[in-house]
């Protein structure tokens, strides 16, 4: 099974690699130049942004994921416009928010323009004196529209933390 | 007994009983100081009682959390009896951790060292090698059960632990504060649950999230102006977000709201009417039937409500409401309390609040209003976290002065408040602060004793 997995990555669309791998590059460039209205552009407007929490568990001990963010478009947008009154103070001075993308693997999902992509990354981050950085997965579903945009339709995003060592997450991972 | 040196300043603020109750002010390196934090640790977190989780987290029997009274390591467990008990994360033959999993379900916590085994109530029931060990006689294993925190009690689901064994109860030391605590932890007579925690680390000192929430009105309107400005804190009754002109506050900030001080804690009522606003009926109602009429018009009806409240020392909770969605307003409550990992670092723990038998729909509302307001995504609390760490950041220098906790100074007592603890009707105070204060130094002070 874990070799037609191999098969099936190798074996992808080069386009479509291409696409999607550029699509990532340059969604971090928006981010990490911090050019919020552009980002938005590049969400469909049913895009959830999901972060759970890591939870180690021992036995069987059932409970609902604790999550660390659960965004729709809405409060994604109220994120993008509070940063805009100039009077969030926890990113005056702003975030340097750094992605580094890697380990891109696609997967058809069975939409017929959707796709599956996982992506591991590493975010470095500083602010003032403050340097630090968090790695994960991000797990997203990304989507061609009807004009050949390609769109973020979700991202469930889990990090390897337990216990977040940034005071606030106030940007995007 | 202390070794290091405490500044002047706060040598006279331990000496003199009514300084900061009588003064106003509090010396700044409270709020960073390896010394006084020593201090800190002798005294208030060994002799005061923490809040440590709430039942809910541990339902079943063996269900465990792992939980901190500073650098104390307690499993949190329920047993096999149901009975909920906190034990010394260490075993009793070499100390070694039993328990290294933050949360989980076992019927016995084994050490990974020699093997020694104890059952989920903390006695200790196998010793590999026990004749080879211990001879034919064996080892007395009643006196290595796994120690128990000194005292540990439950109030309304919240787990609390003493490292002291004598001092007063759980219920004496909360006080005339249970009364407004059950608005946030006990609104049904089915129950409430939690959902978390969140674990983050702030780099700011311990004390100043509770004693923000014990009672700052006077912070709202500027610290969270952003919040206000992009009209996530609702319609009709919004904080208001001043114009560039600056000038004067949002008419909530001039309308007067109850500044409640009671047993160990304090609370807002706020004139915001941000509490239970868009509570589901259904959720009212069970209120009504739980609550005396008197309560129930106090808490829910009034147009003033229970909002932000804290307990001493570190634990805070909050009811209000958050535009969440276009158009949707969703009321939540969370729980939120802070261990010191250092002068200048914690580690804050935040939960989700709300009854066990709302409607799925409500609590996913509820849930998500918390996580886009406090948490670590939280746009409301980001910028009061800005705060802690700035002012742990700066106070840490040697232009040592006193900070300000002036406000309300002269006030007097609101006279016909019904219910238990003091009222001030005031738009703004600082008095719940120096009843923090008074209780801090208290404690601080009791180091000689």
């Amino acid at each position: 099974m874990i070799q037609e997995e191999i098969r099936e990555i190798a074996g992808l669309d080069d386009d479509v690699r291409n696409e999607l791998e550029a699509f990532l590059m340059i969604e971090s460039e928006l981010l990490d130049d911090r050019r919020y209205r552009e980002w938005l552009e590049l969400l469909t407007d049913e895009i959830r942004y999901t972060i759970p929490t890591v939870e180690v568990i021992e036995g069987e001990h059932e409970e609902q994921e604790t999550l660390l963010q659960d965004d729709n478009l809405f409060r994604i947008k109220k994120r993008i416009e509070r940063l805009e009154t100039g009077r969030a103070w926890a990113e005056i001075p702003p975030t340097q928010t750094r992605h580094l993308i890697s380990n891109v693997r696609i997967r058809s999902n069975g939409l017929r323009n959707g796709y599956d992509v996982k992506s591991n990354f590493l975010l470095h981050f500083s602010r003032r004196e403050e340097i630090n950085n968090i790695s994960g997965e991000r797990q997203d579903l990304i989507k061609q529209t009807k004009n050949d945009q390609w769109k973020l339709d979700k991202r469930y995003i889990q990090i390897d933390q337990n216990r977040i060592t940034a005071n606030s997450l106030s940007f995007f991972i | 007994m202390i070794h290091m040196a405490i500044t002047p300043s706060v040598e006279e603020e331990l000496e003199d009983s009514k300084h900061s109750m009588e003064s106003g002010t509090v010396p700044d390196e409270i709020f960073n100081s390896e010394s006084i934090f020593e201090l800190e640790k002798e005294t208030i977190f060994k002799k005061s009682w923490i809040f440590l989780a709430h039942e809910s987290e541990i339902p079943n029997p063996g269900d465990y959390v792992l939980r901190h009274i500073c650098d104390d390591g307690l499993i949190v467990v329920r047993d096999e009896n149901e009975k909920v008990r906190v034990l010394s994360n260490s075993c009793r033959h070499q100390g070694m951790e039993v328990c290294r999993t933050e949360k989980g379900n076992t019927t016995h916590f084994r050490c990974p060292y020699h093997g020694w085994t104890y059952n989920n109530s903390g006695d200790l029931v196998g010793v590999p090698l026990e004749p080879q060990a211990y001879g034919q006689d064996g080892l007395e294993k009643e006196d290595w059960r796994l120690i128990e925190a000194p005292k540990y009690d439950t109030y309304k689901g919240m787990i609390f632990a003493c490292l002291t064994p004598d001092g007063e109860s759980l219920e004496t030391f909360l006080g005339d504060f249970t009364f407004y605590l059950d608005s946030y932890i006990d609104r049904s007579p089915n129950g409430m649950e939690v959902r978390g925690p969140q674990r983050r680390i702030v780099d700011g000192n311990w004390k100043l999230p509770t004693i923000n929430s014990m009672g700052d009105s006077y912070h709202v309107a500027i610290t969270h102006h952003s919040v206000a400005e992009i009209g996530a804190f609702g319609s009709g009754d919004d904080m208001g977000a001043d114009n560039d002109e600056g000038g004067t506050f949002s008419s909530n900030q001039r309308r007067p709201g109850y500044e409640v001080i009671a047993g160990a804690g304090a609370l807002t009522f706020s004139p915001s009417g941000t509490a239970f606003s868009n509570y589901p009926e259904v959720l009212r109602e069970n209120a009504r039937q739980h609550f005396s009429e008197n309560t129930f018009e106090l808490f829910f009806d009034g147009n003033r409500r229970p909002t932000n409240c804290a307990f001493f020392p570190n634990t805070n909770l909050n009811n209000t409401s958050i535009v969440y969605d276009d158009g949707k307003v969703a009321p939540y409550t969370y729980l939120r309390t802070i261990r010191p990992l250092g002068p200048d670092k914690a580690e804050v723990l935040s939960w989700h609040v709300v009854e066990k038998d709302a409607p799925e729909s409500y609590k996913e509302r509820s849930y998500q209003a918390y996580l886009f307001s406090f948490g670590s995504s939280g746009i409301v609390e980001q910028d009061d976290v800005e705060n802690f760490r700035g002012i742990t950041d700066v106070v840490k220098g040697s232009l040592n002065k006193d900070l300000n906790y002036q406000i309300g100074m002269e006030q007097e007592e609101f006279e016909e408040w019904e219910h238990p603890g003091t009222a001030r009707k005031v738009p703004l105070s600082e008095a719940n602060a120096r009843h923090y204060f008074a209780q801090y130094f208290d404690y601080l002070r009791s180091h000689s004793e």
